[in-house]
């Protein structure tokens, strides 16, 4: 295996949710926590928006301890492996860190580097879908990526 | 719970009930603080801003190698699929599988006339978080339910299971998933019903 393909920040799982005007079962998704989400812009759920938020998504659950960013707080998102990135802002509140504690993917590998292996461990952002295809495809459904804050 | 139930549970604890409250609201409960992060170039668009190399929408009608389609803005756009175009429909397929009342998510390269050159398009594509109620190994389905009710999952020949908890790669084997367990799906909605087609369970 080479070595290469670990992102900077914090690794953690991400997926993708639809939000906004929709069709089929993704019509009656709204426009998210914060009243802007669509999913044909490069946004994402955060899981500490406010301490309503905190309490339904409960990442302290999981150990982690994401700050308080408010809505339109910008996070650069890279993938594992391929480096790819976007830059994407808050738009809701989610993901249900608390209902995925211990999650895992490897994300990279790293001779150089104890300890040499490089997990992306539980979930703490979700994207929408324009922001997860412009890093990964779609069907993917969950990949290991880097975050530039958390 | 499916992915969508999620998004409303979670937009209606914090906007209180039925969403009544206005955008200007959200400073009272926290969720109106401005950014307090430095913005990126994203390489794509502004961070948070419409992605230009993203395209959604309801299918109307096929035209040849072209997809007409109603965008969420319900404007007409043409959709173009070349021989590189993958097209996803609960696996990679053709064109031919694409049929109106369809929706779609599209990645690919706009035009100065309007038009969307496709480099992926995955069709009724959906990514749900569901509980597993019944295993029906000789009807090969699944019945998945949110808080809402039931969805039927039919088990397809590509169906695979993958772990989150370990570094095993996908199986075909499905006899790990256990009735009351969690799960994300990713599938292929069957327009206009309860059911869809199971690609990958994650677990």
């Amino acid at each position: 295996m080479c070595a290469s393909g670990c992102p900077g920040g914090k690794r953690v799982l991400a997926t993708w949710f639809c939000c906004g005007n929709a069709w089929g079962p993704c019509a009656a998704a709204g426009t998210g926590a914060c009243g802007t989400c669509q999913s044909s812009n490069n946004q994402c759920a955060w899981p500490n928006i406010s301490d309503a938020c905190k309490n339904l998504t409960k990442p302290q659950n999981c150990s982690e301890n994401p700050s308080r960013y408010g809505c339109g707080t910008a996070i650069k998102v890279t993938t594992c492996g391929t480096l790819k990135s976007v830059t994407v802002t808050i738009a809701d509140c989610g993901p249900d860190t608390k209902s995925h504690c211990g999650e895992s993917k490897l994300c990279c590998y790293d001779p150089s580097r104890p300890p040499y292996f490089f997990y992306a461990i539980n979930r703490l952002i979700d994207l929408t879908p324009a922001a997860f295809s412009a890093i990964h495809t779609l069907d993917a459904g969950i990949i290991p990526v880097g975050i530039d804050k958390w | 719970m499916s992915e969508i139930k999620r998004r409303e549970l979670l937009k209606g604890a914090v906007l209180g009930s039925a969403g009544i409250l206005s955008v200007s609201t959200f400073a009272s409960l926290g969720l109106g603080q401005p950014a307090n992060g430095k913005q990126e170039a994203s390489g794509e668009s502004e961070p948070g801003g419409r992605n230009p190399n993203f395209a959604m929408g309801l299918v109307n009608g096929i035209d040849g190698a072209t997809v007409i389609a109603l965008n969420e803005e319900s404007l007409v756009q043409r959709i173009e699929l070349t021989s590189a175009t993958r097209v996803w429909k609960g696996q990679d397929t053709t064109l031919e599988e694409v049929k109106p009342g369809d929706f779609f998510y599209a990645r690919g390269t706009p035009t100065a006339d309007g038009r969307f050159i496709a480099e992926t398009i995955w069709v009724n594509i959906v990514n749900l978080h569901l509980q597993i109620d019944d295993i029906d190994v000789k009807g090969k389905q699944f019945v998945f339910s949110d808080p809402h009710g039931q969805i039927v999952g039919h088990l397809r020949p590509y169906t695979v299971a993958i772990s989150l908890h370990g570094d095993e790669p996908a199986s075909r084997d499905l006899s790990g998933l256990q009735i009351g367990q969690h799960v994300q799906v990713i599938g292929c909605w069957h327009p206009d019903t309860g059911e869809f087609d199971v690609s990958k369970i994650f677990a």
